[in-house]
């Protein structure tokens, strides 16, 4: 692919997430046409418009944007330094990992405080990276190399277990914590207000600029390890750093949205066929489609079966689980 | 193994079996003694606390008990018949076919009796069973683990989607709920006879085929050349798993790893002569689940906790051994 392709694809991509986010600020419960929408945005709309749209669902779509980018960045990455294309967070277990840290949290802080803003990335955090450590040392080999086999096999039975420990824990606490975990677990978006949007923004731009500026890292892990070594990369200490990364940035956004499956397996799959195996190009990709397919999601989710609506975590389900099928069969 | 050995290791588990049982029906939410245990099953008084065994603890105990027996039968059985050690009824997204499928009949049959109920768990068994069965072996390096296992993960997540999907738009979450998390709560003698002839049955033509199963699990060339009809052994096992697990299911709701961990310890006890594995994963798998059934009452009494979910947290060390002995095949 091209530079001048690229940048042509990532505009089309563009236009598409940006009608996309429209689509999301205007339909609801209150339909407002899409020209209102805009004036709205530059604060020329009606004063019911601009509480309907900043207050109530710009905060939902922004962390919808962020959650969608974040997952499939940190799929991608994972993806490449497992070799693995059907790695990603949800099946390594680090989301499951971060829920338990989150479950921890709600059960032992007081929710309506607001310091709890602060202490749950940190704790999704926590919990996520040491699922991912007892995964990575359970499937190490004899000589210190990973099974990447095992890998996903310990992941998969990690993300069950965590889930079955969640349950537990939060069965000894009151009706509505069990509605808040049960709704976690299918994939609710539920930090849908300001101050959640800002740290996980702040959070995981710092986490993607990383990831972005080691592309050419990322690169070379794709070639096997020799090739690697002889061009000058310290591939320990670059994986470590990346999926340190990439860990973090799919804990955080998950401990204050939810745990969506699906995203991180398809998304970069998609975005490196159709803009190639080069970082510089797919990661853009990965990002844009991302928070293309979940904004979509929501917008879905949130509009058919009024009133309750659909967890956007049950949408992209139904949706990803057919083609992640077809990847599973096409695969050599 | 020596016969006289696993003579004694069947007794051994026999009396412990009995102790579990014992021990399972005289302890939980409502403060019943030993003796009236005892009075229950020598049928010597009644009382309050006599009708409370009877009515609700023996029941469940029982019910447990059989769902133990008929899914880490199953679990071997996938194990053997695929080669694969993390072969398992949950695993196989078999558990979530029968969710999804009740969580859709509900929806437009309001009164459903047990058999229908016992009928759709077992369509749903086999149609989610054989669909990821299709998938793992499609294309090249049919059955590996890795493909089975997430072909499963990922059937099994779009299952239960679908009927989260389908149970909250028609609002019966509550009763799959219920259903799904507790299926031991509210058990009565009438469901386990509805259930049992069809697990009777199961189990006895699966200890039948044991021999068949070992060869299958050994080699199947093997197998082949001695005169058997691999494929249509195959086919049989399958439908007999997916029938024992439907019926479990039906009896117990989804619970997840008993499948799977049972028949790797008593491998560990017995060696791979599946004519060994089948009995004393029966006894075994009922005692683990009459334990987990005991834990889910007890442990935050009066209030149940999903039993699927203790399941899941003791047998995750279990789950590591068994993936860092042999997963990575």
């Amino acid at each position: 692919m091209t530079g001048n392709k690229f940048r042509l694809y990532s505009l089309i991509l563009g236009v598409i997430l940006f009608s996309i986010v429209t689509l999301g600020l205007s339909v609801g419960f209150i339909t407002i046409p899409a020209l209102e929408v805009l004036k709205t945005l530059f604060k020329m709309g009606s004063e019911q418009n601009d509480f309907i749209i900043w207050t109530l669902r710009m905060p939902r779509v922004i962390m919808t944007l962020i959650l969608g980018m974040s997952l499939a960045v940190s799929g991608n990455v994972l993806q490449t330094v497992t070799k693995n294309d059907l790695a990603d967070p949800g099946v390594l277990g680090v989301n499951a990992g971060a829920g338990l840290g989150v479950t921890l949290a709600y059960m032992s802080m007081d929710f309506s405080k607001t310091n709890i803003v602060y202490a749950l990335p940190l704790l999704g955090f926590i919990g996520a990276i040491l699922t991912f450590s007892i995964t990575l040392w359970m499937s190490k080999n004899k000589d210190g190399s990973i099974n990447v086999d095992k890998l996903i096999l310990v992941g998969i039975g990690s993300a069950i277990s965590f889930s079955g420990a969640m349950i537990v824990f939060i069965s000894s606490a009151g009706r509505e914590d069990v509605q808040f975990i049960s709704k976690w677990l299918s994939g609710n978006i539920w930090g849908d207000k300001w101050p959640f949007v800002y740290i996980a923004l702040l959070l995981s731009v710092i986490a993607i600029a990383i990831i972005y500026f080691k592309s050419h890292v990322l690169n070379i892990m794709g070639l096997d390890d020799i090739t690697a070594t002889s061009l000058g990369v310290d591939l320990k200490r670059e994986r470590k750093l990346l999926i340190l990364t990439s860990v973090a940035l799919s804990s955080v956004v998950v401990s204050v949205a939810g745990a969506i499956s699906f995203v991180g397996l398809i998304i970069p799959h998609l975005s490196k066929r159709l803009f190639g195996p080069k970082h510089q190009y797919n990661l853009i990709a990965s990002m844009l489609l991302g928070s293309s397919f979940l904004t979509l999601a929501d917008v879905i989710g949130r509009n058919i079966l009024q009133p309750q609506g659909l967890l956007p975590g049950i949408v992209v389900s139904i949706i990803g689980a057919p083609y992640f099928l077809y990847l599973i069969i096409k695969k050599q | 193994m020596l016969k006289e050995k696993f003579k004694w290791l069947i007794v051994g588990l026999s009396l412990l079996l009995i102790i579990t049982f014992l021990v399972a029906l005289s302890h939980g939410a409502a403060d019943i003694s030993f003796q009236e245990v005892l009075a229950l099953l020598l049928n010597e008084y009644e009382n309050e606390n006599v009708i409370i065994l009877r009515e609700m603890r023996l029941p469940r105990v029982i019910a447990s008990a059989l769902a133990g027996m008929a899914l880490s039968v199953a679990g071997a059985y996938m194990q053997g018949m695929t080669r694969n050690p993390l072969a398992s009824p949950s695993l196989f997204g078999i558990t979530a076919g029968a969710s999804a499928l009740l969580s859709f009949t509900i929806v437009f049959f309001v009164n459903m009796t047990y058999y229908h109920i016992l009928l759709v768990c077992l369509i749903g068994s086999i149609g989610a069973g054989g669909l990821v069965f299709a998938i793992s072996n499609a294309g090249r390096q049919s059955l590996s683990n890795q493909k089975t296992v997430l072909a499963g993960a990922a059937v099994s997540t779009m299952l239960y989607a679908l009927s989260d999907a389908i149970a909250l738009s028609y609002t019966t979450s509550k009763q799959m709920t219920m259903w799904a998390n507790s299926g031991l709560i509210g058990v009565n003698f009438n469901e386990i006879m509805i259930v049992l002839p069809l697990l009777v049955v199961g189990l006895i033509i699966a200890l039948m085929y044991s021999g068949k199963l070992t060869l299958i699990s050994i080699d199947e060339e093997v197998a082949i050349s001695l005169g058997e009809n691999v494929k249509q052994l195959k086919t049989i096992f399958f439908f007999l798993v997916t029938m024992l697990t439907g019926a479990a299911i039906a009896l117990s709701g989804s619970i997840v790893f008993v499948g799977l961990i049972v028949p790797h310890l008593v491998r560990k006890l017995v060696g791979h002569d599946y004519k060994l594995i089948l009995p004393v994963s029966i006894l075994l798998g009922a005692m683990v689940l009459m334990i987990m059934d005991l834990l889910s009452r007890t442990i935050n009494a009066p209030y149940e906790t999903s039993i699927s979910a203790i399941m899941a947290i003791c047998s995750y060390p279990l789950f590591l051994y068994v993936v860092k002995q042999k997963g990575g095949r």
